[in-house]
């Protein structure tokens, strides 16, 4: 019983102190990271967002390419030159446009716009967030 | 009662009621689409069986067998293409996607070439067709309207005439 008080009283005189700055080292630590993260989301949000940028070009080109030989265009052209006409085959006219999108095409670019998008999205909140961490400390 | 109103009022403006509602219009949405999609491949696939199981009737006997079209089917309710073969009231139609088509024009096909009105007869070899129709049960197409156009070579090499 004398063992276990005296050990009471030991532990007891023992209380951790913490070290000076400790807390402000931890805040800071916690900034870095939060810096790191948004410094590698800005990164590769703006990567994302380049190579969607240049894909642009190639992928609009054969979105272009793949209306007029499709003859979409030609269906299409008939609908605002006959139109009147072709009221009474809106059906056939409907159907015709439809088998004739290029499907495929017109999802990929809207798929690389999305994507251009939303990186664009990102990347300025990532700037955001940014200034909003820069010069931040511990007050 | 009032106790019922505001639990009815806290369910109905809750953000989860909201979002399963956002996820139950895009299901349907998909729903939708998907349906159109499977209506629309039906339509092109029923026409592809057809052209091919008729082909030799409608084309004659060839060496080679006929090749669908690269995305592997060919439109069912449209052509268009240069007139290689005229024996009415079939027209026989080279298609950009290099695939022959049968255009069956009777009576009620209307003809329109520029702003006039013209005939059968007055269709010739050569002439550049834009056609919106009905399939058969032969791969033909049944024209309701055919449009005659400029080629498209022709305006390549005349720009002026555009």
């Amino acid at each position: 019983m004398e063992t276990k008080n005296s050990l009471k009283t030991a532990f007891n005189k023992l209380s951790y102190e913490p070290k000076e700055n400790l807390s402000l080292d931890i805040w800071t630590r916690i900034l870095k990271r939060k810096k790191q993260a948004i410094r590698f989301r800005l990164y590769a949000f703006s990567s994302l967002g380049i190579i969607s940028l240049f894909s642009f070009v190639p992928v609009f080109k054969a979105l272009f390419t793949e209306f007029a030989q499709s003859g979409f265009s030609d269906y299409l052209s008939l609908a605002f030159s006959n139109g009147s006409s072709l009221v009474v085959y809106w059906k056939d006219l409907a159907l015709s446009l439809v088998e004739s999108l290029p499907i495929f095409d017109v999802v990929l670019s809207f798929g690389i716009v999305l994507i251009f998008l939303i990186s664009l999205r990102y990347v300025l909140k990532q700037i955001i967030n940014n200034n909003n961490y820069v010069g931040q400390s511990y007050a | 009662m009032k106790k019922i109103n505001e639990k009815l009022k806290k369910v109905f403006e809750s953000k989860f009621l909201v979002k399963i509602l956002y996820g139950i219009g895009l299901i349907v949405i998909i729903l939708i689409s998907f349906s159109a999609g499977v209506s629309v491949g039906f339509h092109r696939a029923s026409f592809g069986r057809a052209w091919g199981d008729n082909y030799v009737r409608n084309f004659g006997i060839t060496l080679e067998p006929p090749i669908f079209p690269k995305d592997n089917f060919p439109n069912a309710h449209g052509a268009i293409g240069k007139i290689i073969k005229i024996e009415l009231p079939n027209v026989i139609v080279a298609d950009r996607d290099n695939t022959e088509r049968v255009i069956v024009v009777n009576n009620d096909t209307k003809i329109e070439k520029i702003r006039n009105n013209i005939t059968s007869g007055d269709l010739k070899i050569d002439d550049f067709i834009v056609v919106i129709g009905s399939p058969n049960e032969q791969g033909q197409i049944e024209a309701k309207f055919i449009r005659v156009i400029p080629s498209p070579d022709s305006l390549l090499n005349n720009p002026q005439t555009k």
